[in-house]
């Protein structure tokens, strides 16, 4: 019923409109994909973290550190299984420029906590021995796969470390490189020895941040409780938090960001649309004959405005499934670009699907308005136009 | 043959047809209690003044347009009593229209607009290709079917134009001045071939022309003034004998 054939060949006829057509929405489906996987990448570092995890920091500032005493004092509390510690370290590794996450931590509580060891699985991945020689020996540390590969290191290769915060000249054996089971951890993050750092510096006796492993997900709100009210008069005041929420402190930077990214993204989808609306409208109007001469043949009016419905459904289809295509095939190179950035860039199925429908919405969208003004013509106004 | 169609069928009757348009907030009449019979292939030429309603009474007989009053008997069915949608399916079956600028459809090839009609009908591919060929060779167009629009001339375009309007076999053919646009040459040839569809394919044909050679070639000539019809009489040829 319907002269699907005049689709085609309409596109085929004036390939430069459909090509721009088809490109402004390949390109606003493609930056919707970027901006929403960078969007989708700071909330999965929120949401994805595990409860079973509380973090105490300084409640001064996440720059204050707190005594290593405490370490005892935290253990002791009802309901926490393990605890660990972290120390950022700063540093620069050959040249000031060349910057990634720096930790020193206990190895064994921190296999305990994030490894092997861990009753709920590992977040931090790596063959046993590789746990074992990291722990035994002063000097190992452990480095995220994706760093390991950007900076070319085997395992059994020595890392210097120049000291900023703790000054001195550090040399790191690397004995294990790490793979996260969880998004929201990197694989950008060396890890070393607390104890180094500690003889290093003759004793620093602080640590950055404690993290306890609880018996339950349901005890946090004890736990914390009980843990900052016991140095609540002491000169180290803290504060413990699910590692959602502390997470959560470095998200809520992002917070205004994401918004900003998501009103860039829907500016330049409705950019998209007046550009598809206004080509469809101006192919509308210069097919009113056609559609005159489709309604004498005996056309019925909805299949003629079902006709335009699927010119701009198929128009921006297809620019969606370019932009999706496009976003996925540069996806790799698009994350080395904005690793500094976010803390992981997976474009989610979710993402791509959602993409789709936009595009798809786009076109019934920009269809439909030439689709009900073709059907609504009467045939002798339609033929009128130009005979 | 001309002679003979006075004694058939009656294949469309328009009687007491009013169609009238607001300009300015006057009325005017341009369709003002018309009467009309079309007898089955008879070939009718209408002439009349520009802006004599000539168009408007094509559109109204064709079922493009309703009449503000009266009725249109065409194939023994009141074109008026139709729903929009099945006015349109009417079309299809049986009527073929031709324009004076053609109008075929410029993305399309001749073979797909000639095709074109043929999908409101329920023939398969197979037999649709072999209407196809059959209407292009018709108009001796054989071997120009995969040609577009602007590759043909405005003589080829009108015959491909006419191949269209006859590919369904409709019951009736009407023509909006299809000679108007042609220099002398391609509209006698034009004419010609609209000869051969009455004389040999008995088609109906209504024919709305400015050109007195071309109303020459009709079997009738109606001249529309103020609204009505008036009979005309013929130079060169005897008016035919009524009924006998
Ligand atoms: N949609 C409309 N609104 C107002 N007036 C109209 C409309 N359509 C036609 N008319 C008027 O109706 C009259 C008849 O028009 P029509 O096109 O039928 O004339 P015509 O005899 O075919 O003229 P031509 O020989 O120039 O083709 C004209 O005066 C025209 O201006
Ligand atoms: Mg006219």
């Amino acid at each position: 019923m319907t002269p699907w054939m005049l689709i085609p060949a309409h596109v085929r006829r004036s390939p430069l409109r459909s090509f721009l057509t088809v490109g402004s929405v390949a390109i606003a489906i493609f930056l919707f994909c970027l901006l929403r996987t960078v969007v989708t990448g700071i909330e999965a570092t929120v949401s994805k973290t595990s409860s079973t995890r509380v973090i105490t920091s300084s409640a001064v500032s996440l720059f204050v550190n707190l005594p290593v005493s405490m370490w005892d004092k935290i253990r002791a509390v009802d309901g926490v299984r393990a605890v660990t510690h972290w120390t950022w370290f700063g540093g620069v590794y050959v040249d000031p420029k060349e910057f990634f996450a720096r930790f020193s931590v206990d190895p064994p509580s921190f296999r305990e906590v994030y490894g092997d060891r861990h009753p709920g699985g590992a977040i931090y991945l790596l063959a046993e021995e590789e746990w074992t020689a990291f722990e035994r020996e002063r000097t190992a540390c452990i480095a995220g796969a994706d760093i390991a590969e950007k900076y070319g290191w085997k395992v059994g290769d020595r890392i210097p470390m120049q000291g900023t915060i703790y000054p001195g000249d550090y040399e790191f054996t690397l004995r294990g490189i790490y793979r996260t089971s969880n998004a929201s951890f990197d694989q950008q993050t060396l890890f070393f020895h607390w104890k180094y750092l500690d003889e290093m510096q003759g004793g620093i006796g602080s640590v950055s941040t404690f993290t306890s492993d609880l018996e339950s997900p349901e005890l946090a709100p004890l736990v914390a409780g009980s843990v900052d009210s016991q140095f609540s008069s002491s000169a180290n005041r803290c504060i413990t938090l699910t590692e959602q929420a502390f997470q959560a402190q470095f998200v809520a930077m992002w917070g205004n960001y994401t918004l900003f990214l998501s009103f860039i993204g829907g500016a330049v989808l409705v950019a998209a649309f007046m550009v598809t609306l206004n080509t469809l409208l101006l192919n509308a109007r210069e097919r009113v004959t056609e559609v005159g001469v489709l309604k004498t043949l005996g056309f019925p009016d909805a299949s003629i405005g079902l006709l335009n419905l699927a010119e701009g459904v198929a128009l921006c289809g297809l620019g969606g499934l370019c932009g999706v295509g496009f976003s996925l095939a540069v996806e790799p190179a698009l994350f080395s670009v904005l690793k500094a950035f976010v803390p992981t860039f997976s474009i989610l199925p979710e993402t791509s699907a959602a993409a789709l429908c936009i595009a798809t919405a786009l076109g019934l969208l920009s269809g439909a308005i030439p689709g009900v003004m073709a059907a609504r013509i009467p045939v002798v106004r339609a033929l009128r136009r130009v005979g | 043959m001309a002679a003979g169609s006075a004694g058939r069928r009656v294949i469309i009757e328009a009687a007491d047809v009013v169609k009238t348009y607001t300009r300015g907030g006057e009325t005017v009449y341009v369709l003002d209690g018309l009467d009309l019979e079309v007898r089955e292939g008879e070939w009718l030429a209408l002439m009349g003044p520009s802006g004599s309603g000539k168009t408007t009474l094509l559109n109204v007989l064709g079922g493009l347009d309703h009449p503000d009053s009266g009725n249109v008997i065409a194939d023994g069915e009141d074109i008026e009593a139709l729903s929009s949608r099945d006015l349109a399916a009417w079309r299809s079956r049986h009527v073929g229209f031709i324009f004076q600028l053609y109008n075929l459809i410029p993305v399309l090839t001749a073979y797909q607009n000639v095709e074109l009609p043929l999908l409101l009908t329920s023939l398969d591919r197979r037999e649709r290709d072999a209407q196809v060929r059959t209407a292009l060779g018709l108009v001796g167009l054989a071997e120009r079917l995969h040609h577009y629009p602007n590759q043909l001339s405005g003589g080829q375009e009108q015959r491909v134009a006419i191949a269209r309007a006859l590919a369904t076999d409709p019951t009736f053919l009407l023509a909006d001045e299809p000679t108007g646009d042609l220099d002398a040459r391609s509209a006698a040839s034009i004419l010609d071939l609209l000869a051969t569809l009455n004389r040999d394919l008995g088609k109906t044909i209504v024919m709305v022309t400015h050109d007195p050679r071309a109303a020459d070639r009709a079997d009738r000539l109606l001249h529309l003034e103020k609204g009505v019809l008036l009979e005309q009489e013929r130079r060169g040829r005897a008016p035919r004998p009524d009924g006998a």
